[in-house]
C-alpha cells in the first residue's frame, strides 16, 4: 500500500454523524477504496455515505479496525466462494462476539457491508443469519423473523408435500 | 420487522450459506422467501441436489455455469423418474464373457483380453429388463491399445472412467518386484493414447510391502492406487493429469476408497467388536465422520491389531485447476459411479485363513431383519444392532459394500440389501461434522434371482443409478467368474 497509514479520511453518514478514520481502516470497504483511488487530490470534504447510519457505521468501523492489515480477499472467483461456502459456516471467536447484536442491527450491518462492499463482514453477517435458520422448522423460522404465514391452507399443504423429503426422520 | 424490507439479493446471500434441507424449510415459510429461493439459481441448485441425494463437484466443472448444472441435474432426475415409471421392477441375470469384471463404470465392464494389447468392453448400461426375468449375453467390443508393456498382465490392473473417456492400465506385475509400475492412459472410445500420456513411474516399493491385491480407483482428477493385503500397505492418491502425488496414507485399514473429490473412506477393524468406517479429508487427512458397525468377521488373533491410524503426509498439494482437457461428462454432480462407489472389503485377509479356520470359527455379524417388514422402512443404527438378531453367515467370503449417492448396498454371501442413508448422513457429516450414530433405512431388498451355491460367493457389488451389479465367483481357489448378475431395482 502506497498510502501511509496515518492518512485520515472523513466520512459522513446519512444522519449527519461524521467519523474521521485512518485510511487503511476505511479501505477494507472496496467501495470507499475505489472512491479514494479515483480522487487523487487530498480532500477535506467528508465522503458522504447516504445509505449508512451513524450507529451502524460505528459497528462497521469497529470491525474494520479489528481486521485492519489483514489481506483483502482478492477479486475472487465464484470458485473459491463455492469452496468456503461448502466447507464451513464457522465464524471466528472475535467476529462471533462482534456480531452478537439484535436482529435489527444484524440486518443493518449486513446491508451496510453489502453497500460498502466489505466481503468478509458480509460473510460473517450472512453466516450468522444462516446459523439462526439452521435446524429450524418453518414455523420456528417465522417466529424468529416475525414473518406472517401468507400461504393459503391449500398452498401450504401443497408446499409441505413438495418438501416432505427434507423432514427429519 | 419483516424480511421484505431487505433487498432480495441480500437475503439470497444469507440463504446461500444454508444446506438443501434448511432451504426446503425456508421455502415453506412465506411467499417472499419461497420466491427468492426459486429465482436464485444457486439456491435452487443446492436444493435440488440435496433432494436427489447428489453432491456438487465444483472444482471439476468450472466451465459449467450453475444454470447449466441445474439443467443437467433436472434432466437426470427426469430420466430417473421416467425410468422408474416405465419399468417393472425385475431381476436380470446376464452372462458376460468370462472374466469381465476387472473394471466397471456406469454399466461398462472392461477387461484385458488374451493378448496384451487388447481390451474388451461390454456395455450393459442400456439394459432394459423385459418381463420378470431375463437372461442374456452381451456382446463384447474389442479394442487395441498401443502399449509397450514392461511386464506381464496381472489382476486388477485396469480402471476406467466413462465420463472422462479414459482407461488407465497398469503394466508390471507382482512377479517383477523391483521394477516400477507404469500407468498408461488411453481413450475409451478409440484406444488412442491419452493426450496426457502417462502417470509417473511409481516404484513398486511405493505401493506394496508385499504382494496383495492392487486396487485402482479413478475419480475426476484423482487416481488412487492401494493395496489390499491384510492390514498393510499404503494408499496413494495422485492427480493423474499432473502426476502429483496428493496423499500417501499408511494405515492398517482393510479398505480404502474415494468418497468424493475431497474425501476418502477407510474401513478398519478395531480391537473391540467393531469395524470402523472413517471419512477423511484428502487435503488434511482429518477425520470428518467416524462410524462403527459390528465387525462382520472376528478372529481375535488376527484382527486384534488394527487399532488406530498412522498418519503420514500432511502438506498435500492443492489441486491445480484443470483446463486443458475437454471431455464429455454427463453429470456435474457426484455419484458418478466408481467415484461414489465404495467397495469396502470386509473380508478375511489371506487364503491361509480360509483354509485353516473352519467356518464355525468365524463370527459373522450382520443384521437380518426378522420381522415381516423386512422390505421396507427398517431403521437401523450402526453399532446398535441388537445381539438377538445377529446371525451366522456360514461363510468366510468377503462382504461388499457399495455406495451410490445416498444409497448403500451390502452384499453378504447370498444376500443383497440396499439401504438409504438417513438424511443425517449428509447433513451431519458435511454440515456439522459430528456423527455419533448414523442410521440408515432398508429401502429395498432385491429379490434373489438365483441361489448362491456353497462353493460360490459374491465377489463384487456395484450399486448403480438404477441397478445393482453382483459379480458371483465360484470355487475355493477363485476360478474365473461364472456369472454376473444384475439386479434391477
Amino acid at each position: 500500500m502506497a498510502a501511509p497509514a496515518t492518512q485520515q479520511i472523513k466520512i459522513r453518514c446519512n444522519d449527519e454523524k461524521e467519523f474521521t478514520v485512518d485510511r487503511d481502516v476505511l479501505e477494507r470497504s472496496v467501495l470507499i477504496k475505489n472512491m479514494l483511488e479515483d480522487v487523487t487530490e487530498q480532500q477535506d470534504a467528508p465522503i458522504p455515505l447516504p445509505n449508512v447510519s451513524g450507529p451502524v457505521m460505528a459497528k462497521v468501523l469497529e470491525y474494520c479496525t479489528h481486521h485492519r492489515g489483514e489481506p483483502l480477499p482478492s477479486a475472487d472467483t465464484e470458485q473459491s466462494q463455492d469452496e468456503t461456502r461448502k466447507r464451513t459456516t464457522d465464524i471466528s471467536e472475535w467476529d462471533q462476539k462482534f456480531i452478537t447484536v439484535d436482529q435489527e442491527m444484524l440486518f443493518e450491518i449486513i446491508l451496510a457491508a453489502n453497500y460498502l462492499d466489505i466481503k468478509s463482514l458480509l460473510d460473517v453477517g450472512c453466516k450468522t443469519v444462516a446459523n439462526m435458520i439452521k435446524g429450524k422448522t418453518p414455523e420456528e423460522i417465522r417466529k424468529l423473523f416475525n414473518i406472517v404465514n401468507d400461504f393459503t391452507p391449500e398452498e401450504e399443504a401443497q408446499i409441505k408435500k413438495e418438501n416432505e423429503w427434507a423432514e427429519d426422520r | 420487522m419483516s424480511l421484505q424490507r431487505y433487498p432480495p439479493e441480500v437475503i439470497a446471500k444469507a440463504l446461500s450459506h444454508l444446506d438443501g434441507y434448511s432451504l426446503a424449510k425456508c421455502r415453506q415459510v412465506c411467499h417472499h422467501l419461497s420466491k427468492i429461493i426459486k429465482s436464485e439459481v444457486r439456491l435452487q441448485y443446492t436444493l435440488e441436489l440435496c433432494k436427489s441425494g447428489m453432491v456438487d463437484a465444483p472444482d471439476s466443472f468450472e466451465k459449467q455455469s450453475i444454470q447449466e448444472r441445474l439443467d443437467i441435474l433436472r434432466e437426470f432426475i427426469a430420466r430417473r423418474q421416467n425410468r422408474a415409471k416405465t419399468q417393472n421392477p425385475s431381476d436380470v441375470i446376464i452372462t458376460l464373457p468370462e472374466d469381465f469384471r476387472k473394471a466397471h463404470h456406469s454399466g461398462l465392464f472392461v477387461s484385458q483380453r488374451e493378448t496384451e494389447n487388447e481390451v474388451g468392453l461390454v456395455d450393459v448400461s442400456n439394459l432394459v429388463p423385459t418381463g420378470s426375468k431375463a437372461e442374456r449375453v452381451f456382446e463384447e467390443r474389442r479394442m487395441t491399445v498401443d502399449m509397450q508393456l514392461a511386464g506381464r498382465w496381472d489382476q486388477n490392473q485396469i480402471c476406467v472412467d466413462r465420463d472422462q473417456d479414459l482407461i488407465i492400465i497398469l503394466s508390471g506385475s507382482y512377479q517383477e518386484y523391483r521394477q516400477g509400475l507404469r500407468f498408461h492412459l488411453f481413450s475409451l472410445s478409440n484406444g488412442a493414447t491419452h493426450p496426457l500420456a502417462t502417470l509417473p513411474f511409481i516404484s513398486w516399493d511405493d505401493i506394496a510391502k508385499r504382494p496383495g491385491r492392487l486396487v485402482f480407483q479413478i475419480f475426476d482428477d484423482l487416481f488412487v492406487v492401494c493395496e489390499y493385503t491384510a492390514c498393510e500397505g499404503p494408499a496413494l492418491i495422485y492427480n493423474w493429469k499432473t502426476g502429483h502425488r496428493l496423499l500417501e496414507f499408511i494405515d492398517e485399514a482393510q479398505a480404502f476408497v474415494l468418497f468424493d473429490s475431497e474425501h476418502f473412506m477407510t474401513c478398519t477393524w478395531g480391537a473391540e467388536d467393531q469395524c470402523e468406517l472413517q471419512v477423511r479429508e484428502i487435503e488434511t487427512s482429518k477425520i470428518v465422520v467416524r462410524l462403527s458397525l459390528p465387525r462382520m468377521l472376528q478372529k481375535d488373533e488376527y484382527f486384534a491389531q488394527a487399532e488406530h491410524f498412522v498418519q503420514l503426509l500432511n502438506g498435500a498439494l492443492p489441486l491445480p485447476s484443470r483446463s486443458t482437457l475437454s471431455r464429455q461428462r454427463r453429470y456435474p454432480f457426484h455419484a458418478s459411479p466408481e467415484a461414489a462407489i465404495i467397495t469396502l472389503w470386509i473380508q478375511n485377509p489371506t487364503s491361509d485363513f480360509i483354509t485353516t479356520i473352519s467356518h464355525s470359527d468365524l463370527l459373522n455379524i450382520m443384521h437380518t431383519p426378522k420381522s415381516s417388514t423386512d422390505t421396507n422402512a427398517i431403521s437401523l443404527s450402526w453399532g446398535t444392532w441388537p445381539q438377538a438378531t445377529f446371525q451366522w453367515w456360514g461363510n468366510h467370503q468377503p462382504q461388499r459394500i457399495s455406495v451410490y449417492g445416498r444409497r448403500l448396498a451390502i452384499a453378504a454371501d447370498d444376500d443383497v440389501k440396499i439401504f438409504e442413508f438417513d438424511n443425517r448422513w449428509f447433513k451431519d457429516s458435511y454440515a456439522t461434522r459430528q456423527v455419533d450414530d448414523v442410521s440408515f433405512t432398508c429401502v429395498h431388498r432385491p429379490r434373489l434371482v438365483r441361489w448362491i451355491d456353497a462353493h460360490e460367493w459374491i465377489d463384487d457389488i456395484f450399486l448403480d443409478e438404477d441397478f445393482v451389479v453382483v459379480v458371483v465367483r465360484s470355487g475355493m481357489t477363485g476360478r474365473p467368474a461364472s456369472e454376473t448378475c444384475i439386479y434391477c431395482e
